[in-house]
């Protein structure tokens, strides 16, 4: 089961890929300004974080790392959902109906049969980037490390979830483009510590939007601020989660009514 | 005249037919608005001063910075792009209307709907946060304001409909909106004013169109810029608003000599 579904994304992956390989100028452009946007912010956090030495308790190696571990999970479901995006004409031009009548998940294909190639390139030299700043930062501990990459597997599922919930407003709405970017924006406010946020608001963002789980919590846990209980937290929540989506998932599918001409 | 009044009002229907999509929209504004407002008050937790700039002057500035945004950094021109691509662009060109009269008139639509939601989520988080901003009571500084925030609406839209009208000659032209999105983001003064950045950057900077569009407007309301910072300030500003409204119209007319129709 496992194996056929990795066939069949890879054949998509490769699909997309040579889509992408069309007008190779524009996948150039799109790779240059993807790394433009990167280096405008990492010199926005370097500019104020020298000048103020500390940003929320935060030193400019810690913030870097926050706002690379962001980037690590923003990156991963932009690869790998970015299927999502383009899932409005599907269901305003009834396609979505071909999606059904296949003999794979409608939810599959939806979220993850068309993978953008453009992140996949950034994501290598950031890898290397998070390696750099862990190794700055004297964190040798291989025990910090796993759980930094397991609470990166926890920002990843609570990204699918979302993802997943997006898809379904679709479905039942028909009205997804905002609601994706919404998601972005939300995710977007742990490119920085969830330290700087004021109370209520930094409660908020951990433990009902879990902006705080999906792009602080890896960071923390390197830099030791993170109890068992958060992390056990972290994973119970992505969990559920999940499950929740899932669930409304399922349920918007039975309100779809094909949408063709 | 009563045409582009009709498209002003179908304009401001349509943006209201997917209210969801629209309810959505006005959250992104807020929630971009907070990630900024938040860095910029923790910068300021136990200090005064930073880049010469007090708590309450960055604020200030950080929400009309915000307004700015909603009002100039709003514009349908991207459509054009599409309409280039999937051939329907051929239905306007057979119709009595001024092409850049169109857009433009649509743009002011969406501006002045925009207008009255930003001036209502930046007073309910004025009301929520409670940061001390500075009321700008000096008419002459306001006018000045408005008018460099009428001009960078005038700009935007130029760069915007230039941008939307290289699909005449190329497939992809949404690499380059995308591009001149992340310029205006880091370049144009909402995430930061730019004059934080070194100064020989920020010297380069002020001699092209992006400063125009956010910063400049923001920073004239502090009301902290005078004599030779504002003459040549504003005489970038009309340089840039002429250049760009003579190359909309050159653009254009070259697009539409080159343009073989295809579609449906």
């Amino acid at each position: 089961m496992i194996l056929k579904y990795l066939k069949i994304w890879w054949l998509y992956a490769l699909n997309s890929f040579q889509v992408q390989m069309v007008v190779r100028w524009a996948l150039a452009v799109f790779l240059l300004v993807k790394i433009l946007r990167f280096a405008i912010f990492t010199l926005f956090i370097v500019i104020l974080v020298k000048k103020t030495t500390v940003l929320a308790g935060y030193s400019l190696d810690e913030t870097i790392l926050f706002f690379l571990s962001f980037n690590l999970v923003d990156i991963l479901a932009q690869l790998f959902f970015r299927e999502v995006y383009r899932f409005r004409p599907a269901i305003v031009m009834g396609t979505f109906d071909f999606y059904l009548i296949k003999p794979i998940s409608p939810l599959f294909r939806a979220l993850a049969c068309g993978p953008d190639f453009i992140d996949f390139i950034t994501l290598i030299p950031l890898i290397f980037a998070i390696g750099y700043f862990i190794n700055r930062l004297n964190i040798t501990d291989p025990l910090a490390i796993s759980l930094y990459f397991l609470l990166i597997a926890i920002g990843f599922i609570i990204a699918l979830a979302f993802h997943i919930m997006v898809l379904s407003l679709a479905v039942v709405t028909t009205e997804i483009d905002h609601a994706v970017m919404v998601y972005r924006d939300i995710a977007a406010m742990g490119r920085m510590p969830i330290d700087i946020y004021m109370e209520p608001i930094r409660g908020f963002l951990t433990f009902i939007i879990p902006v705080g789980i999906m792009m602080s919590y890896p960071t923390k846990s390197l830099l030791g601020q993170l109890l068992p209980f958060n992390i056990t937290y972290a994973i119970g929540f992505a969990i559920s989660l999940l499950f929740i989506s899932l669930k409304i998932w399922n349920l918007s599918l039975k309100q779809y009514s094909s949408a063709s001409s | 005249m009563s045409k582009y009044w009709t498209i002003f009002k179908i304009s401001w229907e349509n943006s209201l037919v997917y209210r969801l999509n629209f309810i959505l929209w006005r959250i992104r504004s807020v929630l971009q608005l907070l990630l900024i407002y938040f860095i910029w008050w923790s910068v300021f937790q136990g200090r005064d001063d930073v880049f010469g700039y007090t708590q309450k002057t960055i604020l200030t500035y950080i929400m009309i910075a915000a307004l700015m945004r909603a009002i100039i950094l709003s514009s349908r021109a991207s459509d054009l792009a599409n309409q280039i691509n999937d051939g329907s662009i051929v239905n306007f060109l057979v119709k009595p209307l001024s092409f850049i009269k169109f857009y433009f008139i649509r743009d002011i639509a969406d501006k002045l709907l925009n207008i009255a939601f930003v001036i209502f989520e930046i007073s309910l988080l004025i009301f929520l946060l409670k940061p001390q901003i500075i009321i700008q009571a000096n008419l002459n500084i306001l006018l000045l304001t408005i008018l460099a925030a009428i001009a960078g609406i005038i700009i935007y839209f130029c760069i915007s409909f230039i941008v939307s009208l290289l699909a005449f000659w190329v497939e992809s032209s949404w690499a380059f909106i995308f591009m001149m999105t992340i310029i205006l983001e880091g370049f144009g003064g909402g995430l930061f004013p730019i004059d934080i950045l070194p100064n020989p950057i920020f010297k380069i900077l002020m001699l092209t169109p992006f400063p125009y569009l956010i910063y400049f407007p923001s920073k004239l309301y502090l009301g902290t810029m005078m004599g030779n910072e504002l003459l040549f300030g504003f005489s970038v500003l009309f340089f840039w608003v002429i250049i760009l409204w003579f190359l909309i119209k050159w653009v254009l007319d070259m697009g539409l000599k080159s343009y073989t129709a295809v579609g449906y």
